[in-house]
């Protein structure tokens, strides 16, 4: 054996532990994930908390320690009559917007998926509104429903049909907003064009040599195996109508007489217009609930109808 | 790991002493800089040598229970410390502090439009006349300077000098982050009588914090083309003047308001609204009527004297169809130009608030007072008083005040009142504002709903200075509006905004 052979058998051997050896392993990893996991917990997580506190406090903005209240602010929120309004408001809005918002995408989708020329100018067009800016797409749309001036009255009086107060009833105010969500129809719009490529060729090539036409090919191969992608858009559609906002506030201001108070813009109003701060985590809380139980209830029932490819390990092939 | 490994970690003497020494070396090498730095250095450095003795200190504690003789030492090093102070204190002596250029912040909701133009120009006179001061503005559309203001004074990040109204003051005073300023009015000898009545708006638990700064008063504006237009008489100017009542103001709506062959308005004789402040709250005043009791217990916007006073609202619009529907969002948008900016609107009973956009639109308006009751011969008109105030967290009370006052002094206020864009709350200005536009109404006509111990008989209780009148007025306005777009009867809606009047005041 040489002399440095010698040598460095005699020096201790330094070992790290396993847990260390793993840690200095992952190291790296950790550094990248650091970012998001600070801002997640400082930005997202915190909050969370901080206003599941809230929610069982009299909160009121001050720098004071807010008393605990217990579920005081659960029980009054049984009694809102705002609250019972401007659910049923939130709701209305949901049950139209959602399945017209995904029917439309779906369609335009279709459209956009055939080979035509120009076809990338039309996609272009067709998305070009979800990049237009909330504010001024809200503004936009008040220009055109003014019920005196506004160019949708103006169209419909060109043809002989009377005037809508589209704005000024509460008769016409929530469909009107409902109609303007149909503006920002492009996200949907994307993520149907591009289930549409990964559907197999060849499933359409054997129903035609099996005689069938195109709506036929629509109903029998294009929907179903869109049915993941009309699930994950109505999972996510539901939970932005839950969450709607801008329009209501911006263009109705929750009238005419409460018609277009939602949910979202009556927290507001309580949370940040009458200090109600704890009440407003509170009516967040709930709202959270009611998001949750309709996704999970979605989720269930998903099963009967979401067609996939491969089934996930250790389930069965959904049926049709 | 052996015994002399061992000892070679823990605490030796000799380790002790070679800390402390370089500890001392350190905190005389501080003193040393700071000697040479100027003044501003110097003071900084003082508060490091403070902090840094913490750490010896906590070494002194480990130490006396092992080592007697290291006590001695550190001694030494905290002599050496006083040292420190004392060089420091004679160089603040020679060296007399620069005069620091200090940055305070505005908050206001005047965030576009013509009025920030103007009010920007403010600001250069300020510094001007002020060099040592600069003032940033920071404003924000009134949404979301209530919002940034509601989580910014918690955080402790709230702007020195804010623009406030009166509708959230009460919320901010009790909260106690505001400034009470009696002290600098005291010092400086300003006399608040000089100002509009404002002085008793911002009082809270006997102790002063707005400073007056201008008022929005309710106005008719009239389009002059149109009237020309249609050879329709212009109201008088003056307030409490004869053939100018609620009569005439239907008379001459009437005349102004303009439909094609089609049916479809083009223009729009009056434009009411369901608003309590600038609208129907002046019209309770001039009819004796009122919203609630003086004790403030009891809503009575269904006694007839009030009661007539808002059908003459629903008269415009749902009887004689001579104004825009209130629900219409082309009316209150933001940033929308209004239809009396977009000219299809020929009366605007509204406030000065929108004044300066007329201005800049170049609209052929003036302004005239309001119209008198039949029934009891005299006008109402509302105002509102908001103050500039200061955080009670600012680190600069005396800069940020002497901002306020400057904007309450003569050379603001008569600028107001030159501009012809706002009422100056300067009483000698408001009263003389340059010409015969924008006369000061009455005060006997005024609206008290802010507190304002005026003299006058037919003043209004103090509903702004309720803490939740913010949300008792979005209620009784939204049920008014239900009316007001024909779908309640109008006895049904007013008995409502009665009974759901008195239940938030019940509540709360």
């Amino acid at each position: 054996m040489n002399p440095m052979a010698q040598s460095a058998l005699s020096e201790p051997i330094r070992t790290r532990s396993p847990r260390r050896r793993a840690f200095m392993r992952n190291l790296e990893g950790y550094l990248f994930a650091a970012p998001f996991v600070i801002g997640f917990v400082w930005f997202a997580l915190g909050p969370f908390a901080a206003s599941l506190y809230l929610s069982f406090t009299n909160y009121q903005m001050k720098a004071a320690i807010p008393d605990f209240i217990g579920l005081q602010n659960f029980q009054d929120m049984a009694s809102d009559s705002d609250l019972r309004r401007s659910m049923f408001n939130t709701i209305y809005y949901t049950v139209f917007h959602v399945p017209g918002s995904i029917i439309l995408a779906f369609a335009i989708a279709l459209l956009l998926n055939r080979k035509v020329r120009g076809m990338a100018f039309y996609r272009t067009m067709f998305f070009l509104p979800s990049v237009v800016a909330g504010v001024a797409t809200a503004i936009l749309w008040l220009f055109l429903l003014d019920t005196n001036w506004g160019l949708v009255n103006t169209a419909l009086d060109l043809v002989g049909i009377p005037p809508a107060p589209w704005l000024t009833s509460s008769r016409w105010a929530m469909p009107s907003l409902i109609m303007m969500s149909f503006w920002r129809l492009g996200a949907p719009m994307i993520i149907f064009l591009a289930a549409l490529q990964g559907v197999p060729e060849q499933l359409y090539d054997a129903a035609e040599i099996d005689g069938a036409g195109r709506w036929a090919k629509v109903r029998h191969i294009t929907i179903p195996q869109l049915t993941p992608t009309f699930f994950l858009l109505i999972v996510l559609n539901v939970i932005g109508s839950f969450q709607v906002f801008t329009d209501a506030f911006i263009v109705t201001n929750g009238g005419p007489a409460g018609a277009t108070l939602v949910y979202l813009l009556h927290l507001y109003r309580k949370a940040f217009r009458s200090f109600h701060m704890g009440y407003g985590a509170a009516m967040g809380w709930f709202l959270f609930l009611i998001v949750l139980s309709l996704t999970m209830l979605q989720l269930w029932f998903s099963r009967r109808w979401v067609y996939y490819e491969a089934a996930m390990p250790g389930e069965k092939t959904a049926k049709r | 790991m052996s015994q002399e490994e061992k000892k070679g970690k823990g605490l030796t003497r000799r380790k002790v002493l070679r800390a402390s020494l370089l500890g001392g070396s350190g905190v005389v090498g501080l003193a040393v800089l700071a000697g040479c730095g100027e003044t501003q250095i110097v003071e900084r450095e003082v508060v490091k040598v403070v902090t840094q003795e913490v750490p010896v200190e906590k070494i002194v504690t480990q130490i006396v229970e092992k080592e007697v003789v290291v006590e001695k030492i550190v001694t030494q090093i905290v002599e050496k410390q006083v040292l420190v102070e004392k060089i420091v204190t004679q160089i603040v002596e020679v060296a007399p502090a620069k005069a620091e250029t200090v940055t305070i912040r505005w908050a206001n909701w005047v965030a576009s439009g013509p009025r920030l133009a103007q009010w920007n120009g403010l600001l250069k006179r300020f510094t001007k006349e002020f060099p040592t001061i600069k003032v940033q503005n920071e404003p924000k559309p009134w949404p979301q300077h209530w919002d940034s203001l509601a989580v910014s004074f918690p955080a402790g990040n709230a702007q020195d000098v804010i623009w406030f109204s009166g509708a959230t003051f009460l919320k901010f005073a009790e909260d106690g982050v505001l400034l009470p300023i009696d002290e600098f009015v005291k010092a400086r000898g300003i006399n608040l009588q000089d100002f509009w009545t404002q002085a008793d708006v911002f009082d809270f638990q006997g102790k002063l914090h707005g400073v007056p700064f201008f008022h929005t008063v309710s106005y008719i504006m009239i389009n002059q083309r149109m009237f020309a237009d249609a050879g329709v008489e212009e109201p008088p100017r003056e307030w409490n003047a004869p053939g100018w009542d609620w009569n005439d103001w239907r008379e001459k709506s009437l005349q102004l308001h303009k439909v094609d062959s089609g049916g479809k308005v083009e223009v729009f004789g009056t434009w009411v609204t369901q608003a309590f402040e600038n609208m129907f709250g002046g019209l309770l005043v001039a009819n004796d009527g009122d919203v609630m009791n003086p004790a403030k217990t009891k809503m009575t916007l269904g006694e007839p004297k009030s009661r007539a006073a808002m059908r003459l609202i629903y008269q415009f619009i749902q009887e004689d169809k001579i104004s825009p529907i209130p629900a219409d969002p082309s009316t209150f948008i933001s940033g929308a130009p209004d239809p009396f900016a977009r000219q299809v609107v020929a009366i605007r009973p509204w406030s000065t608030s929108s004044l300066s956009n007329y201005i800049a639109a170049q609209i052929p308006f003036d302004t005239v007072a309001w119209p008198t009751s039949p029934n009891t011969g005299h006008t109402g008109a509302t105002y509102n008083a908001n103050p500039n105030t200061v955080s009670k967290a600012t680190k600069f009370p005396d800069q940020a005040l002497e901002f306020a006052f400057w904007l309450a002094g003569p050379e603001i206020q008569d600028f107001f009142g030159a501009l012809k864009s706002q009422m100056p709350s300067h009483i000698a200005t408001a009263d003389d504002p340059g010409g015969g536009w924008l006369t000061a109404p009455p005060k006997s006509n005024i609206v008290a709903n802010e507190g304002q111990k005026l003299d006058a008989a037919n003043q209004m209780i103090d509903l702004r200075f309720h803490k939740f009148w913010l949300e008792w007025v979005v209620k009784i306005q939204e049920i008014f509006e239900k009316t007001l777009i024909g779908e309640q009867d109008f006895d049904e809606a007013i008995d409502e905004m009665d009974s759901e009047g008195q239940k938030i005041l019940e509540a709360k």
